[in-house]
């Protein structure tokens, strides 16, 4: 319990660097969330190819950084292609595996290990990072904090913004609503379901390669990194409630602060072990999480 | 195609051509007579995959649970065996019931309450892999214990008599005893009253139950069979690489072997041996010419079976044996 | 007069078992056809055939003079004609507004929107009451309003109304006999399925009686008004 003493010891400032931390850790696995949301909550699908679209948008920004010098057109070139590769798969392979979510788990988990081993055989494995826009520092409440970490927060919080107006103020958003809840009603009413889908994955995996394009200046790329931060999400979708964008943003937030306050106390494997446990008590006792209402997405 | 592969499979599971089953373990028994001993090496690993796919087929094919843990069970059996040896130095003999006995255990305890529960098929999916990532954490994570990213080394097999099993060759025959046995008493079982029920059961669940089954007891039975028969096949694996490190609890191996089931054919108990048995003769091949080529070979035939005939892979899953 | 919609030699399967033999019917423009039967022997399965619900089917369905039998559901009712489904199929989470805006075809113009909406609540006042409740708040009867409605929204030319009296109180059903006499007399054909023929018949221009997957009878009022025809194919 020696962990408890030093968070009693804590410096205004060290707390504010764990906080500022927590947050834009909490971001990266929002941004995540925020496209398996989409993807898992609405469709149902058990998007296993989400992880590699976040270390493919991931090294697509950094390849094309390296030769274009631009981090925002190397961002934007991630988020496009792997929207293009979404609409793609989704187009040939994935439309017809909704109906079985097993099919659809195993086949995206396939192509999730094939987009890895490209990777793996392309770039090898030893990590690449890059170097972020924003390379200084910001004063914060008194706290030098990195201030592309502060651009991830900001991002993160403006995805979380227009996600939710999307959802509950659009008329896409109503027809996602619609679809997610029973697509033959939808389709009586004039909707086009199986465009409903198709553009919900795009958008999912266009979120997963922003996550990957952002993550890539604060932690260094890996083919297979996509797939902690893809596992982690599942849980916070789970625990959040299925379906509910709030309760998967909140539950982002949670995580990230155990996860920065948390090696205080255990080791930071402890911490992950911790969460996961407490993920799995969700999925027996509350497997509609928090948030989660029958037939309801928000 | 679909007929093709259909056929194929009939053909191979077809009773008037045991023969080539006959012929299949003739040859593996005199393989070491007539090939280099590393090649044995490698055949001992794929005869050891063969069963670890049948131990996730009982689960995935036959009883329909779709699990995202088998590599854990599988380094549950690897772990028990290396830990008695390497850290009690205790006889490797001991190794295997504590193998059984652990993995049994953690089984019970993880599939107790959402077998009983019935949670979805999409929950226990990602309730297995939140299971999965914690048992790999754990052998990270606890060095004293697992050794942590160094595993636990050596792991020598000690001698059997006269017979030394740290060689080559006696422990390919050790391994294809084990596995053998184990093949022909799974074979048994699932032929037998159990084995209907199971089926029956993953037919139509509510009528079993009507009938007066508990059908959640032969569910949990058969996920206990599953994970310590995956266990065994773990405890057989270490001896032939000599260590115990987390990369066997790594969630690649769950993948692969996934593959193997639903290539094999989920359901068909022949069917994922050979496809471990080919898949992994094919990993070492390939390993020597083109080492990340495996994996994505793999993946894309994968997804291509998934792609080409799903209803073949859904039949099965669905219907169990036919 | 024209047909709006003909249906020809349907036959309609669920899984292994036909629903439909050889089903033939045809709706005139601004016809008002009914289809009568027990339950179970088709009605569903015939309106949910025209609009392309259903995985397998052989036959033609004719939409003016378009071939659709093959058209996604989506397009169909895009192509103005409105489908109220049995159980009609509210969202209970959105609400009754969300309902109504989702059934309003997307190139319509926010004003003719709101004006369309407008008018269905005026011509059902309660559904204008709750219109920001959610769909799963309402009654039974308020449901139908809603679903009808929705139908409306879409400016159909050709209305199919499934059993919309069924599972209501009578003060209610009552409610939406009057809603369907009023639909009736406007400029748009219906085709409505119905068990109950003695209420429904003054609605209808002329109707089938469909008996186990069969159109066993076709006719004007008069001919249906037969009361050993309603003995034999419809009291239960």
């Amino acid at each position: 319990m020696i962990g408890v003493v030093e968070a009693l010891l804590l410096t205004p400032n060290e707390f504010v660097t764990y906080l500022l931390n927590g947050i834009s850790r909490g971001m990266i696995i929002f941004l995540v969330a925020s496209g398996l949301t989409l993807i898992f909550g609405l469709i149902g699908l058990i998007n296993f190819a989400h992880g590699a679209m976040v270390a493919l948008g991931g090294y697509l920004t950094i390849v094309t950084v390296g030769t274009t010098g631009s981090f925002w057109f190397g961002i934007a070139a991630g988020v496009l292609l792997v929207a293009v590769l979404g609409f793609v798969l989704e187009k040939t392979i994935l439309h017809r595996l909704y109906d079985e979510p097993l099919l659809g788990f195993l086949g995206t988990f396939g192509i999730g290990l094939v987009i890895e081993q490209l990777l793996s055989f392309h770039f090898g494995d030893q990590s690449r990072s890059l170097e972020s826009p924003f390379p200084g520092t910001i004063d914060l409440f008194g706290v030098a904090y990195p201030a592309h970490r502060i651009f991830v927060i900001v991002v993160g919080v403006t995805v979380a913004l227009l996600v939710g107006a999307l959802l509950s103020q659009t008329r896409f958003g109503l027809e996602i609503h619609a679809t997610a809840n029973k697509s033959a009603t939808a389709e009586i009413l004039g909707v086009d379901s199986g465009k409903v889908y198709t553009a919900t994955f795009v958008l999912g995996s266009a979120f997963a390669a922003l996550a990957g394009g952002l993550t890539a200046p604060i932690t260094s790329m890996s083919p297979g990194i996509g797939t902690s931060y893809m596992l982690m999400a599942f849980l916070v979708i789970i625990v959040g409630g299925m379906g509910s964008f709030k309760g998967s943003f909140l539950v982002s937030m949670i995580v990230g602060q155990i996860m920065a306050f948390g090696w205080l106390f255990l080791e930071p494997t402890y911490v992950q072990m911790s969460i996961f446990v407490a993920a799995m008590v969700f999925i027996l006792y509350k497997p509609r999480g928090f948030f989660g209402k029958p037939e309801v997405f928000e | 195609m679909n007929a093709h592969v259909n056929s194929l499979r009939q053909y191979l599971t077809d009773g008037n051509n045991r023969w080539i089953g006959v012929l299949f373990v003739l040859a593996l028994l005199v393989l070491p007579m007539v090939s280099q001993e590393y090649f044995v090496g490698i055949v001992t690993k794929a005869v050891i995959f063969g069963l670890f796919a049948i131990s996730v087929d009982i689960a995935l094919g036959y009883t329909g649970l779709i699990t995202l843990a088998p590599a854990a069970f599988f380094g549950i059996g690897a772990y028990s065996v290396a830990k008695v040896v390497v850290d009690y130095d205790a006889s490797y003999w001991l190794g295997f019931p504590i193998a059984i006995i652990v993995a049994a255990v953690v089984a019970f305890l993880i599939g107790y309450v959402p077998i009983k529960r019935r949670i979805g098929e999409v929950y226990f999916v990602l309730f297995t892999m939140a299971f999965g990532v914690i048992v790999y954490d754990f052998t990270f994570v606890t060095t004293s214990f697992t050794g942590g990213s160094n595993g636990l080394a050596y792991v020598s097999p000690p001698m059997f008599f006269t017979i030394n099993l740290a060689e080559t060759v006696p422990f390919y025959y050790f391994s294809l005893f084990v596995v053998g046995i184990l093949v022909v008493g799974l074979y048994l079982l699932l032929r037998s009253d159990y084995g209907r029920i199971l089926h029956a059961s993953r037919q139509n669940e509510v009528r079993m139950r009507y009938l007066g089954y508990d059908t959640d007891r032969e569910k949990l039975l058969a996920w206990i069979i599953s994970a310590t028969v995956s266990s065994i096949a773990g405890a057989v694996y270490v001896g032939t690489i000599g260590v115990a490190s987390p990369s066997l609890m790594e969630f690649a191996l769950t993948g692969e072997v996934i593959i193997w089931v639903v290539v094999g054919g989920a359901g068909t108990f022949v069917g994922p041996f050979i496809a471990a048995f080919v898949l992994s003769l094919l990993e070492n091949y390939l390993g020597s010419v083109w080492a990340e080529g495996y994996l994505i070979v793999l993946g894309v035939l994968f997804v291509a079976f998934i792609f080409l005939l799903p209803e073949g892979i859904m039949g099965r899953l669905q219907q169990g044996e036919d | 007069m024209s047909r709006i919609l003909s249906v020809e030699d349907l036959n309609a399967y669920y899984g292994e078992s036909q629903i439909l033999f050889d089903v033939s019917i045809s709706v005139e423009e601004n016809g008002v056809v009914g289809i009568f039967g027990r339950n179970g022997m088709g009605k569903t399965t015939l309106l949910e055939s025209i609009v392309n619900r259903i995985d397998h089917k052989t036959g033609t369905v004719r939409y003016r003079d378009r071939d659709i039998t093959a058209t996604p559901t989506h397009e169909i009712v895009r192509d103005k004609i409105a489908y109220v489904p049995e159980d009609r199929e509210i969202y209970t989470a959105l609400t009754v507004r969300e309902n109504l805006e989702l059934a309003v075809p997307k190139d319509i113009s926010d004003d003719v929107k709101e004006e369309r909406i407008g008018e269905i609540f005026d011509r059902f006042d309660r559904l204008g009451e709750r219109a920001a409740q959610r769909g799963g708040t309402l009654s039974g009867g308020e449901q139908q309003m809603l679903a009808i409605g929705r139908a409306l929204v879409s400016g159909p030319d050709l209305l199919l109304l499934d059993e919309p009296t069924e599972g209501l109180a009578p003060i209610i059903v009552e409610e939406v006999v009057k809603v369907l006499n009023d639909l009736v007399t406007q400029n748009r054909a219906v085709l409505l399925v119905e068990q109950n023929i003695t209420r429904t018949l003054p609605l209808i221009d002329r109707g089938y009686i469909i008996e186990s997957g069969h159109i066993v009878e076709n006719g004007d009022t008069e001919h249906l008004s037969d009361e050993t025809l309603n003995d034999k194919y419809l009291t239960v």
